[in-house]
């Protein structure tokens, strides 16, 4: 099997199975359109990704390579945030700082199912929690006036519904 | 000698002057693309668009990330790489995109088997930057027609030659899109002939039948 060398921002090289690589359609497409029989021995940098991040989307990659298409018409179903993986869930139990890294990280490389997850991660995070207990989570600092908050709470009163 | 970016990026920020550096790379791989599409190596060419690109892509971390800026500043451990970029910069990237994006539409056409979708792909991403430019609807033209888009070649093609009325290349493809366009006419008119005899035909018959009654 063919590799390629992706070269984090951090300047190291990880030596990558094509098959493995190819779940970012962003090096999927380059590949395309190298004709994928091209070796070339340059490294890609990646200057968005530093090295413990990539060992991990690479990892997650690793895990998910022979993971069937996803369907057709997935953009049109409802999103659920309780279909992940067993390895999924163990794989974003992480800090804070590493989930929002790979979710950037994710967008950059466009990897759609690793996006998907980490991203679900966080809405689970959310998910349930009074604004006060989220601001609590996330270290986010309440910069609302009181008259500010209660304008917020009566647009959003839709959401609050029992 | 050390500071050689222009005027209005003499005063940045650790985080603009990170994005710079990005900017500048993505202009070298740029510069390297050029020499090797100069030298027909168009496959070198494409590796080296691509990672121009790369470098660039996401190098404010603005794009879609607005929801994530807003949590990220509060998170520990994250460091935040957002920045605004320059007036200078941001055109720069502009162009840098633009202009790879042209050039990958460019190389792919010299493919044995174009990937015709892709090089439409890349000049509507060109469109997109700039609704002028001409290589760009030259060369979506061209996808178009070899994807028997005849109708949307033609008028892609028609722009290009508003600015450049009498270039060649985009009056070759003009007469093959007439052609071809006169060529579906001519198999459309025949096959209704076919339908309309028949249904005739078919009238005769019913007729007859009535008549056997």
């Amino acid at each position: 099997m063919p590799n390629i060398k992706l070269q984090s921002s951090d300047g190291e090289v990880f030596d990558v199975d094509v098959d493995v690589a190819k779940q970012s359609i962003t090096i999927k497409t380059m590949l395309e359109d190298l004709g994928m029989d091209e070796d070339d021995d340059e490294a890609i940098p990646l200057p968005n990704v530093n090295s413990a991040i990539l060992g991990k989307v690479l990892e997650w990659c690793q895990f998910h390579k022979d993971d069937p298409p996803p369907p057709e018409d997935e953009e049109n179903r409802e999103k659920r945030t309780d279909d992940l993986c067993g390895f999924d869930i163990d794989f974003l139990k992480v800090d804070q700082g590493t989930l929002f890294e790979l979710i950037l990280a994710a967008n950059y490389l466009d990897i759609k199912g690793l996006l998907d997850a980490s991203c679900k991660t966080v809405a689970n995070m959310i998910k349930g929690k009074t604004p006060e207990e989220i601001r609590k989570t996330f270290n986010i600092k309440n910069d609302f006036t009181p008259a500010e908050e209660e304008q917020v709470r009566k647009e959003n009163s839709w959401c609050e519904e029992k | 000698m050390a500071e050689a970016a222009p005027l209005d990026d003499g005063d940045l920020s650790k985080k603009q002057a990170i994005a710079l550096k990005r900017i500048d790379q993505g202009e070298i791989y740029k510069q390297e693309g050029n020499m090797c599409y100069r030298e027909k190596n168009y496959k070198k060419a494409i590796g080296k668009y691509h990672r121009a690109l790369l470098q660039v892509k996401d190098v404010d971390r603005q794009d879609g990330q607005q929801m994530l800026k807003g949590m990220m500043g509060g998170v520990s451990g994250v460091e935040d790489r957002s920045c605004q970029l320059t007036a200078t910069m941001a055109e720069r990237v502009k162009e840098l995109e633009m202009s790879c994006y042209n050039n990958l539409a460019a190389c792919l056409l010299h493919d044995t088997n174009p990937n015709y979708e892709r090089v439409k792909e890349y000049c509507q991403n060109v469109l997109k930057l700039d609704e002028q430019n001409r290589k760009a609807w030259y060369r979506q033209g061209v996808a178009l027609y070899h994807l028997k888009d005849y109708e949307e070649a033609q008028d892609c093609l028609n722009r290009a030659r508003k600015k450049v009325p009498k270039d060649p290349d985009i009056l070759r493809y003009l007469n093959l899109c007439k052609e071809a366009l006169s060529k579906q006419l001519q198999a459309e008119k025949h096959r209704y002939q076919g339908m309309f005899q028949k249904m005739a035909e078919g009238e005769e018959e019913v007729i007859e039948m009535d008549d056997d009654k």
